[in-house]
């Protein structure tokens, strides 16, 4: 076994020698969660490590896009809550998208027994929501903050930048972590 | 440079979720991995295997059955967090990155025979130097600072009925020679199926709330 040595160079990655990567065959090791996670690190994440600020990743998503990627993330997002949650009348479901000032999607979901897979969308125009996500932190360091809230009964908001970044499956899994986190905390 | 900071509501969280779901959907998880446990022990492992053994079989299989839930499952955990200074046979806790891993429901495994030595005969509820299953968390050994737990059982020998008469029958006899110890802590509602049977009881904790306690017992 060699040890590889992976350098940075004019902000490239250059790989002297390609590492020996043990090889799986089949694909049925993975879960769909894991094949999700795996195309979304070598599609989205890969590209935003290697050019930063200049990747496609922190675009805005393209409208002929929205409905399917934000659909997805809603299905994925939705999957994992209902693992654990769905019952025979309810289960977690992405009602609606809103597109705000084309810079924010906010998305809404409900807890509820609707069978519908119909999503609804509308924009939102003049609401500032830069001072509400933009914190800067210092000089050189600015965040951006996602909102997550809980506003009424059985009704999950996300509002975050519209960057193709936040809205992938990857990321769907970890902000469904993040409300089991919240709603085990609460006792359910 | 751009980083990332992740904003909720501090709003009260109000869902038609059912109370106590999360553990509910835990103890689902055992019952479906119960059939392959058993399977698993009889045709790949050796006879009569020790509680520590049953119980490292009993959670690969559960974390095999659980790995796209937004759970995990550590075992024998040293509690960092409130310095216990007991180790759980294992616990869950919350999946999600950069925060705690603070568990949120402790399980300790526990071994129904007969054959157990007297001074082991009452293990499952309580023990000689204070290691008995339930008594445990009476003592806040586990569970401290969690408002539910588990205990899994390995019934090695007898029925259940048997078992839930006998340890019901010990939780009385302490009732009555023992201030700590309480008629109403004596389990209840249980169920059953051919593989397991699961019920309740609340275990009055000296120093806090009572802790529910699931115990879910595996017939083998």
């Amino acid at each position: 076994m060699t040890v590889e040595k992976i350098t940075l160079k004019n902000g490239k990655l250059i790989v002297p020698n390609f590492p020996i990567i043990p090889f799986i065959e089949g694909d049925d090791v993975f879960s769909n969660y894991d094949i999700s996670i795996i195309e979304d690190s070598v599609r989205v994440m890969a590209d935003l490590f290697i050019h930063g600020e200049n990747s496609n990743a922190v675009k805005p998503i393209n409208t002929i896009d929205l409905n399917t990627i934000i659909e997805n993330f809603g299905n994925e997002f939705s999957s994992v809550l209902n693992l654990m949650y769905e019952d025979e009348n309810k289960k977690f479901r992405l009602d609606e998208v809103v597109s705000i000032d084309n810079s924010f999607i906010a998305t809404i979901f409900k807890y509820d027994n609707t069978t519908s897979e119909k999503v609804k969308y509308s924009s939102q125009t003049g609401l500032d929501l830069v001072g509400l996500t933009h914190h800067e932190v210092s000089q050189h360091l600015n965040t951006n903050r996602i909102i997550k809230l809980y506003p009424q009964k059985d009704t999950i908001v996300f509002v975050k930048p519209n960057q193709y970044r936040y809205w992938i499956s990857l990321i769907a899994y970890r902000d469904a972590d993040k409300c089991f986190a919240d709603l085990s905390k609460a006792g359910y | 440079m751009t980083a990332e900071d992740i904003k909720h509501s501090p709003q009260r969280i109000n869902v038609s979720i059912p109370i106590g779901k999360t553990i509910d959907s835990i103890i689902v998880s055992f019952k479906e991995t119960t059939p392959y446990f058993k399977n698993h022990i009889t045709k790949f492992t050796h006879k009569a295997l020790n509680e520590e053994k049953l119980t490292q079989e009993f959670v690969a299989l559960l974390r095999r059955k659980t790995i796209d839930l937004p759970f995990l499952i550590g075992q024998e955990k040293a509690d960092v967090y409130h310095n216990s200074g007991g180790r759980v046979d294992f616990y869950f806790y919350w999946k999600e990155e950069m925060e705690t891993t603070e568990s949120f429901f402790d399980v300790e495994a526990k071994r129904l025979t007969d054959k157990f030595p007297k001074n082991r005969k009452k293990e499952y509820v309580i023990g000689e130097n204070k290691n008995g299953g339930i008594e445990r968390f009476k003592i806040e050994k586990h569970g401290k600072g969690i408002s539910q737990c588990g205990i899994v059982g390995f019934i090695e020998d007898l029925t259940t009925d048997y078992w839930l008469k006998t340890i019901n029958g010990w939780i009385i006899e302490l009732s009555q020679t023992n201030d700590n110890w309480f008629e109403d802590e004596i389990l209840f509602d249980p169920t059953d199926s051919d593989n397991y049977c699961c019920s309740f009881s609340n275990a009055k904790r000296l120093n806090s709330d009572s802790v529910l306690l699931h115990h879910f017992w595996i017939v083998l």
